[in-house]
């Protein structure tokens, strides 16, 4: 890794700010973020619920558009790009795990792990290895073929997180990961988070209201009142 | 290989609702059988009415309108005016003029009111008309007493127990006659004299010579080949306006008929295809609505594949595909159905059944389109989700 790389951050948001319209009334949520995510770092984003942390997650996660602000994305700004443009990000880039693991019932495993892959385009065949391959990393190598209804809340959040790698992204965005997963399994993808970021060098954002899960992050900010009210870095 | 994406997720999301598949699918086959069963169903109707004239011959055409009914005895046209008449229209191939008469015929003491025609040798040959039992009255028969029966007379005679009918005698115009021949019964609606099926036919001279009538009634007959119909009739026109002054001579040829026929039959069929759409356009709303809830129900799960990168034109096409596959098995079935239909009612009509392409096409045609076009809204209204929306929907 160059020095250069690492001197560009993978997020950069600049004055974010987002207003959602109800009836008459604009409702501010975000009053203006300042944040920047750098490769290889794990960084919790905390905060009461409705503070606007999910919005936050959105705008990173480019599933949503802020009102006004800055983004740049490895240094390309992002706010105008078109639909098409944004899906190829969030399909080549961004690996998203979320709070109710979101894997498509009608599939096996591999195939929504592969899913990402096939809609870049990829061969069925290789991006069905690619699947296993990943289903392997996160332990779930022997259910590749099984659905998700036959699965645990935390066999079907590892195999969210197989799918969320298996494109190779620049960063993983993590939206309340272990919030449906009782304190033991959630404390085991919460490993799995810490060994990908640790032994891989995988960029992670999650997002988490639970102070035991941001404690084992390096890197916090907390949100309130759709403002950062304290960052934190701890020194590694 | 996108397309063979589209193509496992919509086959995985039709059978993963199969009550719901199946209702879209039995709305668009109903659609698609009934374009398919009326279409067909006019064009065999079309074939069946114009079998009958094809049978009896392009070339057919018959003259009526000549004969004076108020007068007897000498009429307007005797037999003998008639006798240059193929001489100055040379299209003409044959011609057979004929006289319609009434009597009581008796048989064993049964009497029965009949038509009765004065018939020439060439008659029975110009009508093409089939003998049952017999033979034919001939130009050797004519001014002898024979006669051929139609089908009722032969039906009146098995009824009072004479099966052998050649040999047996009638009394007509209280003269004995002896029949010679049955005539098949001939069909309906064609251009023939109707009183074939009727009467009973004796030779025209016996009949001018017993009743002392002379009058022509009609004459049928036949055009050469590669003649100008129109222009022969036309001729034809103009020789009667000589002879007959006081009124218009009635032509038609069966080339003309067919003609008319041909339109008014497309005109059925055409209707009966519209009707048909009708069903069709059912159909299609039905694999619209079935499309629209399952974009609905399906909002959370377009929302995760807009999050893994799907692009809106992925989104689309998978939800086309679904449309245009539930459209095609429900073609093939509606195509199946149709035939079937078509076969019923044509097999319970006693018609000839025939399947032409043009309603398999038009079916095929119009099942794809229909999917296309009713699949496209939902597809696109799919497409536009905002991603975050979709994600949040339940």
């Amino acid at each position: 890794m160059t020095a250069e790389t690492r001197a560009t951050p993978v997020i950069e948001l600049k004055g974010i700010k987002k207003t959602f319209r109800v009836g008459v009334l604009d409702l501010p949520i975000l009053k203006g973020i300042d944040l920047s995510i750098n490769k290889g770092e794990m960084t919790a984003i905390t905060g009461t619920s409705g503070g606007g942390k999910s919005t936050l997650m959105n705008i990173i996660g480019l599933l949503d558009e802020p009102t006004a602000g800055a983004y740049s994305f490895e240094g390309r700004e992002v706010i105008n790009l078109d639909d098409d443009e944004l899906s190829s990000i969030r399909n080549k880039k961004i690996g998203f795990v979320f709070q109710q693991f979101n894997l498509l019932p009608r599939l096996s495993a591999a195939e929504n792990v592969a899913m990402p892959l096939l809609y870049r385009g990829e061969s069925i065949g290789k991006s069905d290895a690619t699947a296993r391959t990943f289903l392997e990393k996160v332990g779930m190598g022997d259910r590749a073929d099984h659905n998700p209804m036959e699965l645990s809340g935390g066999q079907q959040q590892r195999v969210a997180i197989a799918r969320a790698l298996a494109g190779n992204p620049s960063i993983i965005l993590a939206d309340e990961p272990t919030g449906a997963l009782d304190t033991k399994v959630g404390q085991e993808i919460m490993d799995l988070f810490l060994r990908l970021n640790k032994e891989d060098g995988i960029t992670i954002v999650m997002i988490t209201h639970d102070p035991r899960i941001a404690a084992q992050c390096p890197k916090r900010f907390n949100i309130c009142d759709g403002l950062i009210k304290s960052e934190s870095e701890a020194v590694s | 290989m996108k397309l063979y994406l589209y193509f496992r997720e919509a086959t995985r999301s039709l059978l993963s609702s199969l009550q719901r598949t199946f209702l879209a699918l039995l709305g668009i086959s109903i659609g698609i059988a009934s374009v398919i069963a009326m279409v067909s169903i006019g064009e065999i109707v079309k074939e069946e009415a114009l079998r009958q004239f094809q049978e009896l011959g392009t070339d057919f055409l018959v003259i009526s309108n000549i004969a004076d009914e108020t007068k007897t005895g000498t009429g307007i046209i005797p037999l003998r005016s008639t006798v240059s008449i193929p001489r100055a229209c040379p299209s003409l191939r044959e011609f057979a003029p004929y006289a319609v008469t009434f009597s009581t015929v008796i048989c064993s003491g049964k009497s029965w009111g009949s038509s009765v025609l004065g018939v020439t040798g060439n008659f029975h040959a110009v009508n093409k008309l089939t003998i049952d039992k017999g033979r034919p009255l001939s130009e050797i028969d004519q001014e002898m007493k024979n006669c051929v029966i139609g089908e009722r007379i032969a039906e009146q005679m098995r009824q009072i127990g004479i099966s052998n009918m050649i040999g047996s005698k009638l009394l007509i115009f209280d003269h004995l006659f002896t029949i010679v021949g049955v005539v098949k019964q001939a069909s309906e609606n064609s251009l023939r004299p109707q009183e074939i099926n009727d009467g009973v036919m004796i030779p025209y001279l016996t009949l001018k010579r017993i009743t002392g009538n002379d009058q022509v009634t009609g004459i049928v007959g036949r055009l050469k080949k590669n003649v100008n119909v129109s222009a022969a009739v036309e001729q034809i026109q103009g020789i009667f306006d000589q002879i007959v002054k006081e009124r218009k001579p009635y032509i038609q040829t069966a080339s003309e008929l067919i003609g008319q026929m041909n339109k008014q039959m497309n005109l059925l069929t055409l209707f009966l295809g519209i009707v048909g759409c009708i069903a069709l356009v059912v159909g299609g709303v039905g694999v619209m609505n079935v499309m629209l809830v399952s974009v609905a129900e399906r909002r959370r799960e377009i929302g995760i594949r807009r999050a893994l990168g799907a692009r809106r034109r992925d989104i689309q096409g998978q939800f086309i595909v679904e449309a245009f596959l539930l459209c095609l098995f429900g073609g093939l079935a509606g195509i199946a159905l149709g035939i079937g239909g078509a076969y019923g009612i044509s097999r319970f009509q006693q018609w000839h059944f025939f399947i032409s392409q043009t309603p398999i096409l038009l079916g095929f045609g119009v099942s794809a389109m229909v999917g296309l076009f009713f699949g496209f809204y939902p597809a696109w209204q799919a497409s536009k989700l905002r991603p975050i929306e979709a994600l949040r929907a339940n």
